[in-house]
């Protein structure tokens, strides 16, 4: 009865399980077939799921969420994928600039706002 | 014969039989009449019955027509009927996986419900650190302002010896000048009684006269000296002046340096010495910025101390970051003054120093903890918040009333807690720097109208009352001037929790709008009025009441509203009630504001 194949794919990056575990069930809500990981998995898996997209949170255990915008802006093949930066520090908007992320969401923020975030940019990256 | 008699019998009786065939005839033609008239009466009825039959046919028709509609109407019911059953079939399946889904969603809520007590905990565990950064926080104001106390007496000291030292010096040079005045006369004098000798010998006459000089001469010689003895004394005062100085400086907390003209050390106290780790002989006669290996030769300094003399200025909080190997890194303040040495007309520099390496270092680690700690604090809430929300989507037509109500406090709870670590990380940035702010154009007393009216919805309790117009545009953030305004007004709330009514006035004062928020609440004590614009203080009442929040409401009200070039105060009396006012520089086209 739910076809599967139409869904849109977010993947979600974050090292707190909470955050994680409220991503998925406030994505899922809408229908969004959501991919979690803790760390970053790496481009080739990224490249595998081909998320329509990817939520990314700045501050990941040992790691820097901005160099791994930076990384799949750089390459062609995972570009077009937008990213939205997750955080809790003051300046998300200018973290989203220089890291060439698309959007930010400041911790914490309203659900609405992160549905409405979604769609929009599922729906630009329909044609991918 | 006989045969004639038959005969007439037999015409007798065919007479007879005429006659009465006659009369049956007759009695026939009467029947066929009547049957007549009954033929035409059947044949009236046949023609009624032919009708009725006519109308009967029809009725059939008819009948058989609606029979053959009524068929075709039971046909369709009949694949209704099939239809309905095909899909009571499907929502049968339906409600299966929807009664699956509902487990599913029942362990997901208790899995969700465990995460937020985890949180809870996470949350009260910060909560309690933060009490602790409070009081360490409070312990090093109160030294801190300790120590200032105790530098603002010793320079109150100081400066009254210095002036005392001055005024003996003046005396000293008076003095001088006086002596070398009367050594001229006193070789003068004693020409003169050489030469009153010579006469004496020649003119005895003279004698008398001579005599007389003589006189003179021993009251000018006894004027002589207690001249002697006031410029003993006068050095005797100078060398206690300086040796109370050279105490005063000996024994304070605070670096000292004295130099010269030439920018070599003359002196200093115990205090440069032990702070530099740097012995008397190394620095004594050494050019200043050859101290320690050149690490007091920067360019600030040098600007600061080559002013001093030429230009006779001074300067004050001259900060300067020593970074030495064994010691560390070493921040000072710096305070620059120009000496003037009478006797030999020599000019000194004295340059006193404030160490607040420690200070700085503490406040850092404070103001990085609250940052922080306020980051920290946001993933639980948000955590918390994301799932407070998603149940009450899920809730928010449930018949369970408990429940719906429960989720809506925890809602504004958590929208509570996240108000306040957003305003515990301002405060951070404010600290540092990092406050930013939109500029745009708006009409005040639009953005007044619109507050009061949403905060007359918090208090009903309370008439807000707007009394005055602006009438005029102010640039600046919007959104911050909002949060002052809102602020005092819930404040006013706050603390006037018997009053009923608060004033709010709007003015125009030189070129500012100007608005007063009055209450008549619990009101502020004198002594606390200066510090309720200060970090983390909140006042209590007089029973030691407490109010709700963490004392930074005001501080971030007025940062926004001198970052927006205006001022903010308060006028209030214990017990009677506060106003609270700010004013803001009003925007005229031709003069943007720069924020």
């Amino acid at each position: 009865m739910r076809v599967v194949s139409e869904k849109k794919k977010v993947l979600v990056i974050d090292d707190n399980t909470g955050i994680l575990f409220v991503l998925q069930q406030a994505l899922e809500l809408k229908q969004y077939e959501v991919h979690i990981s803790e760390t970053y998995p790496g481009i080739d898996f990224v490249r595998n799921i081909s998320p329509d997209l990817i939520c990314l949170d700045v501050s990941l255990v040992g790691q820097d969420g901005r160099d791994v915008a930076r990384e799949l802006k750089a390459d062609p093949r995972t570009k077009h994928i937008p990213i939205i930066l997750l955080t809790a520090y003051p300046n998300a908007e200018d973290m989203a600039r220089e890291s060439g992320a698309n959007d930010f969401l400041s911790k914490p923020f309203e659900l609405t706002l992160l549905w409405e975030m979604a769609a929009k940019y599922t729906a630009f990256n329909s044609g991918e | 014969m006989k045969i004639k008699k038959t005969d007439e019998d037999e015409l007798i009786t065919a007479r007879k039989e005429l006659v009465f065939q006659k009369e049956e005839k007759g009695k026939r033609a009467a029947e066929l009449g009547i049957a007549n008239t009954e033929k035409g009466k059947r044949a009236e009825e046949l023609d009624i019955a032919n009708i009725e039959l006519a109308y009967q046919d029809k009725e059939k028709e008819k009948r058989a027509a609606e029979l053959l509609v009524a068929n075709v109407e039971l046909a369709f019911q009949n694949k209704e009927k099939e239809k309905r059953a095909a899909e009571l079939l499907i929502a049968n399946i339906e409600l299966a996986y929807q009664n699956d889904e509902k487990e599913k969603r029942a362990e997901e809520l208790m899995v969700a419900n465990k995460e937020l007590a985890y949180q809870n905990k996470v949350k009260e565990k910060r909560a309690a650190e933060l009490i602790i950064a409070n009081e360490e926080l409070a312990f090093q104001n109160a030294e801190k302002e300790k120590r200032a106390a105790e530098l603002f007496i010793a320079n109150k000291e100081l400066a009254f010896q210095n002036k005392e030292k001055e005024k003996r010096a003046a005396e000293l040079g008076i003095a001088n000048v006086e002596l070398a005045y009367q050594n001229d006369e006193k070789e003068k004098r004693a020409a003169e009684l050489f030469i009153a000798n010579k006469e004496l010998i020649f003119q005895t006459g003279e004698k008398e006269k001579r005599a007389a000089e003589l006189a003179i001469a021993d009251i000018e010689l006894a004027f002589q000296n207690k001249e002697k003895e006031r410029r003993e004394i006068a050095n005797r005062e100078r060398e206690q002046s300086l040796s109370y100085a050279e105490g005063i400086l000996g024994t304070m907390r605070e670096p000292l340096l004295v130099l010269d003209e030439r920018l070599r050390v003359k002196s200093a106290n115990e205090a440069f010495y032990r702070t530099f780790s740097i012995t008397a002989k190394e620095t004594e006669g050494t050019l200043v910025y050859e101290l320690k290996n050149r690490r007091w030769d920067t360019p600030q300094l040098r600007e600061a101390l080559e002013k001093i003399l030429p230009q006779k200025s001074s300067f004050n909080d001259l900060e300067i970051t020593f970074d030495f190997p064994i010691v560390g890194s070493n921040v000072m303040l710096l305070n620059g003054r120009r000496l003037l040495q009478s006797e030999k007309g020599e000019e000194l520099i004295l340059l006193a120093m404030q160490d607040i390496t420690e200070q700085r270092v503490l406040q850092q680690r404070n103001d990085s903890f609250m940052s922080m700690a306020s980051h920290e604090l946001k993933t639980p809430v948000t955590t918390i918040k994301t799932l407070i929300q998603i149940l009450q989507i899920r809730y928010k037509k449930s018949a369970d009333t408990t429940l719906v109500e429960y989720l809506s406090t925890i809602g504004q709870q958590i929208e509570q807690l996240t108000k306040l670590v957003t305003d515990l990380l301002d405060v951070s940035k404010i600290k540092a720097d990092k406050f930013v702010l939109e500029e745009r154009v708006f009409d005040f007393d639009a953005l007044v109208i619109e507050i009061v009216k949403s905060c007359q919805l918090l208090s009903p309790q309370h008439t807000i009352v707007v009394t005055g117009a602006t009438h005029a545009q102010v640039s600046g953030d919007r959104n911050s001037i909002s949060r002052v305004f809102i602020n005092l007004i819930t404040n006013a709330i706050k603390y006037s929790p018997v009053a009923d009514k608060i004033d709010v006035t709007l003015s125009n004062v030189r070129g500012n709008v100007c608005v007063r928020i009055t209450d008549f609440g619990i009101g502020i004590a004198k002594s606390h009025q200066n510090k309720i614009f200060e970090r983390f203080f909140q006042v209590g009442n007089e029973n030691g009441q407490s109010f709700a929040g963490l004392g930074i409401g005001l501080y971030i009200s007025a940062a926004i509203v001198v970052q927006h070039h205006g001022q903010i105060g308060v006028k209030s009396e214990a017990g009677k009630g506060s106003t609270f006012f700010f004013e803001l520089p009003t925007h005229t086209a031709s003069e943007p504001i720069t924020l």
